[in-house]
């Protein structure tokens, strides 16, 4: 049954109505909320297109249920620019020209990110991302995340 | 240091084949799709567009210039992440003489402007073929140096100077930065203005066509290449793909096909809670509908509804052909007893297998379908507005797609007559061939007429996208050849049993085909008959056939396409052929190319492979090369096997490439790069396959994609041996036998590889080195 609930997500309340409290938070942030840079990849936590922090930790959202993330902090990759750590992976990213097509970036930059807050470092931070790239980015993810 | 740009040699339009090729394949089934008709578009939203810069003019139809001194550059080739945005923005800005920082590159509206004959040699604006560089280089370089001279024109008719009292140079903007001002000399003054404040007036003035190059530009071919265009949104969750498509109040849409393969609709049941309406859809008309949707307030809500959806499936007839074991068991009939069409016949087989001295081997085989697997799903996005009193019906589509032109013609003819018709060409998140296809683009308008005034994305669930594919084909390849110890190949016979793209594609197909499909013998054959690609090897004596199997799995073009397993076959049995007579295999390949811009590109390899060290004990490499998009290629792979497992581990692909002028280094990198992780996952791990019908692959986790930790060291080498060639697809061919020969190579393995992935073992009849009587 529809329930209307009230999302923390980069720092800004967004209220949002749903069908259910159990659908993924995934969902609500593209398709409720039009914050489309998380991405649908596979949606059984395999790929990692749809990683999200909630209070600074990585999370699927794909299988996260929005309820769940009531009274939370969510970061997107939209909040990225606003985070000390995410600067720092977007400038790695930059510097290494790592994205092709782009689409699991957001995903490979959250984790990452998610990674540094939990205090890892280099090849910490390579073995946290398990994330597929079909473009096959990877020898400049690992040039990347090295000072990181 | 920086390389002179002025020649984007003519030969980057690529010669016509006597074969049917692709790319004439995919201007046929363009035609095929109906009428194309250019259209205005009238009020296009910029949903999903890029911003364009305020108070902009177009001064050719590919440029445009910016109050606040951008230059835009629309392209009609999509980026799905291969770079070609900024590979033909270092082209502009080298004629423009624009600073880097001052380039925007967008797609091309989808109109007739920017479509057809105005997009490339074909007249179908399309991406695939590792063509992108090759069709428009030339034109978008033409084009910028055009809209440089109406700029000095404009001035020089400004101040009543002649033209060539004009020049232009870079200066300081204590707000904008480096600015590009056009200055003309009169007696002792100097008149200057930028190129933003004289875009307005160059627009209206007249057009230049002709317009003479310059040359030695600063990004072009430059040994450090500029940053991508692309890169700062897509790392900011600003990067719009098809799938991101977004307005307040739109609709989402999922979709089912028949767990089936071929299967149709039969009957559906009443509409589950959550959704708004269902809607049949594929085929020619409810009736042969092919897939089921469920329409929602979200996508989760419109997956839930459509799992809901109680469907009578109508199974095809001939399901019990779509299995995996039989049509295995088929292909090895055909190999036997097939008939075959000759794609290439010279010298006699018979006669080069009896050579003096000569050794013989022969070698079967086997690869799977293979799924694209782009990690974003298929999705399109419609939007249809009937027609009122006053105003005519309108159509308008958002589509992540390779093949833009096609996407305006299937809305045209889907569309009410009468109907305006807008696409917007979206970034691509991965294609790999898949977003070629139309089957996606079909049932989102099917939805969206459905759906009058609402905006309606469609999205594929991954399992949909991943059982409905349109899959690389399935082949089982034989080679049965001899050299003589010298080092000669005197004999060279291919049999190829793989099904037709072509054929399939085809609006009137013929079974069994009456000429070979040059996809399905593509790399396999000497490139007298086949400009784009080629065996590398003289073959004096050769038979290369090709056996149609009729397996009704539909398939399509994945990256590299055929080269995919002929190269897999050719040079697996190039290493078998060297090895029977106890030959290096670089030397072998030297000793018989009939490429020549392959000799350097394998010198080069040897050294940069280390190939003439010993490897780390247990490890083993292996080299293969290939002459395919207009460009050359040579890859070694150092690998290990866990003696236990079985498990393959590379540590190391080494790649040199002749592809020309190399435009944009670091995206060249990239792509080889990137084709060597792709090409991890059906080398030693993926295949997609079917039990009565039903795709066994249905997500990531069956369908095992390389990651982080299972990446190599990839160093690359480029040479530039003239001309221009493609690289989106080079990278590709050449890693599962470079994998394959160094598998071969672990004497404590002591079997080849007779297939992919890589876990097939085999002994062989004929190995090694067996000197046989005749054949």
């Amino acid at each position: 049954m529809a329930s209307t609930l009230t999302l923390n997500v980069n720092g800004l309340n967004y209220t949002a109505t749903v069908s259910d409290p159990s659908m993924p938070l995934l969902w609500v942030l593209r398709d409720v909320l039009g914050l489309t840079g998380t991405k649908y990849g596979c949606g059984i936590e395999v790929c990692g297109a749809c990683t999200v922090l909630i209070n600074g930790q990585r999370e699927h959202s794909c299988v996260y249920d929005v309820s769940s993330a009531v009274g939370q902090q969510i970061v997107t990759i939209e909040g990225l620019s606003a985070d000390a750590d995410g600067q720092k992976v977007q400038k790695a990213w930059t510097d290494k020209q790592v994205p092709q097509c782009g689409y699991c970036q957001p995903g490979m930059m959250m984790v990452c990110t998610g990674s540094i807050k939990a205090g890892h470092h280099g090849n910490e931070i390579a073995s946290d991302m398990n994330h597929i790239c079909m473009c096959g980015t990877y020898p400049r993810i690992k040039a990347a995340i090295q000072g990181l | 240091m920086t390389k002179n740009n002025k020649l984007i040699p003519l030969m980057g339009a690529p010669e016509r084949n006597p074969g049917l090729t692709r790319r004439e394949m995919l201007v046929r089934t363009a035609v095929g799709g109906g009428l194309m008709v250019g259209f205005a578009l009238p009020g296009l939203d910029k949903l999903g567009q890029a911003q364009a810069a305020t108070a902009t003019s177009n001064l050719t139809a590919w440029i445009t210039i910016g109050s606040d001194e951008t230059v835009t550059l629309l392209v009609p080739i999509t980026e799905m992440g291969q770079g070609t945005m900024t590979g033909l923005a270092t082209l502009v800005a080298d004629q423009l003489q624009v600073d880097w920082s001052k380039i925007k590159v967008q797609h091309a509206p989808v109109d007739a402007a920017h479509g057809g004959a105005n997009a490339n040699i074909y007249g179908f604006r399309f991406t695939g073929g590792s063509l992108g560089i090759r069709l428009t280089a030339q034109m978008l370089q033409q084009t910028a140096a055009n809209a440089r001279q109406m700029l000095i024109n404009t001035a020089a008719l400004k101040w009543g100077v002649s033209p060539s009292a004009c020049a232009i140079r870079s200066v300081q903007d204590p707000v904008l930065g480096t600015i590009t001002q056009v200055y003309c000399i009169t007696g002792t003054t100097t008149y200057t203005a930028s190129y933003g404040s004289l875009a307005g007036a160059a627009a209206a003035g007249t057009a230049v066509t002709n317009a003479a190059l310059l040359s030695g530009g600063k990004y072009a071919g430059a040994t450090a290449s500029p940053p991508r265009v692309d890169i700062p949104d897509k790392i900011t969750g600003a990067a719009k793909f098809g799938i991101d498509i977004w307005a307040p109040g739109m609709l989402f849409a999922a979709v089912k096909h028949c767990p089936t393969n071929g299967g149709t609709v039969g009957s559906v049941g009443s509409t589950p809670a959550g959704a708004v309406a269902v809607v049949k859809v594929g085929g020619n008309g409810a009736s042969t509908a092919t897939g089921v949707v469920a329409v929602a307030a979200t996508t989760w809500d419109a997956m839930k509804a459509v799992k809901a959806l109680a469907v009578n499936w109508t199974l095809p007839i001939d399901a019990a052909s779509r299995d995996t074991a039989a049509i295995t068991s088929r292909a090895n009939t055909l190999m036997a007893s097939g008939s075959a069409l000759t794609a290439q016949s010279t010298g006699s087989v018979a006669a080069g297998m009896l050579a003096t001295g000569a050794v013989a081997i022969s070698s079967t085989y086997q690869l799977p379908y293979l799924a694209h697997a782009a990690l974003e799903p298929l999705n399109c996005t419609v939007r249809y507005t009937p027609a009122t009193a006053s105003t005519p019906a309108r159509c308008e589509v958002w589509a992540p797609t390779q093949a833009p032109d096609s996407v305006l013609a299937t809305a045209t003819s889907m569309c009410p007559a009468g109907a305006v018709v807008t696409v917007v060409n979206t970034l691509v998140g991965s294609g790999f061939g898949r977003k070629f296809e139309m089957d996606f683009i079909v049932e989102a308008l099917q939805v969206g007429l459905a759906c009058p005034g609402k905006l309606v994305k469609l999205t594929w669930p991954r399992e949909q996208d991943f059982s409905n594919d349109q899959f690389r084909p399935m082949a089982l390849t034989r080679v049965t050849a001899a050299a003589t110890p010298d080092g000669t190949i005197t004999a060279w016979n291919n049999r190829i049993v793989t099904p037709s793209i072509a054929n399939q594609r085809s609006s009137s197909p013929t079974t069994p085909p009456t000429s070979v499909d040059s996809e399905a013998v593509h790399g396999a054959v000497s490139r007298s008959g086949y400009a784009d690609a080629g065996l590398p090897y003289n073959v004096p004596n050769s038979l290369v056939e090709w056996v149609w199997h009729d397996a009704p799995i539909r398939v399509g073009y994945w990256r590299s396409v055929g080269m995919s397993f002929n190269t897999f076959a050719v040079e697996c049995a190039i290493d078998e052929l060297a090895a029977a007579i106890h030959m290096d295999p670089f030397t072998f390949r030297q000793k018989n190319l009939a490429e020549t811009r392959l000799g350097p590109v394998l010198s080069a390899l040897r050294t940069l492979s280390n190939w003439d060290t010993t490897p780390a004990a247990g490890r083993a490499r292996g080299v293969a090369i290939a002459a395919g998009f207009g460009s050359f290629i040579g890859q070694v792979a150092e690998i290990s096997v866990n003696a236990t497992t079985g498990a393959v581990t590379v540590y190391r692909v080494s790649a040199v490439l002749d592809c020309g002028t190399a435009m944009h280094r670091d995206a060249i990198k990239g792509q080889i790069e990137g084709a060597v992780a792709q090409a991890l996952s059906p080398t030693l791990w993926a295949q997609q396959t079917f039990v009565n019908g039903v795709a066994q692959a249905t997500n990531y986790n069956r369908y095992r994609p390389a990651k982080l930790q299972d990446m190599p060291q990839v160093a690359v080498q480029i040479i530039e041996g003239g001309g221009l060639g493609g690289v989106g697809e080079l990278g590709m061919p050449c890693v599962a036998p470079a994998i394959a020969n160094a598998y071969a190579r672990l004497a404590a393995q002591g079997q080849l590889v007779a297939g992919l992935p890589i876990t097939r073992k085999r002994s062989l009849p004929f190995f090694p080195g067996t000197t046989l009587g005749g054949l």
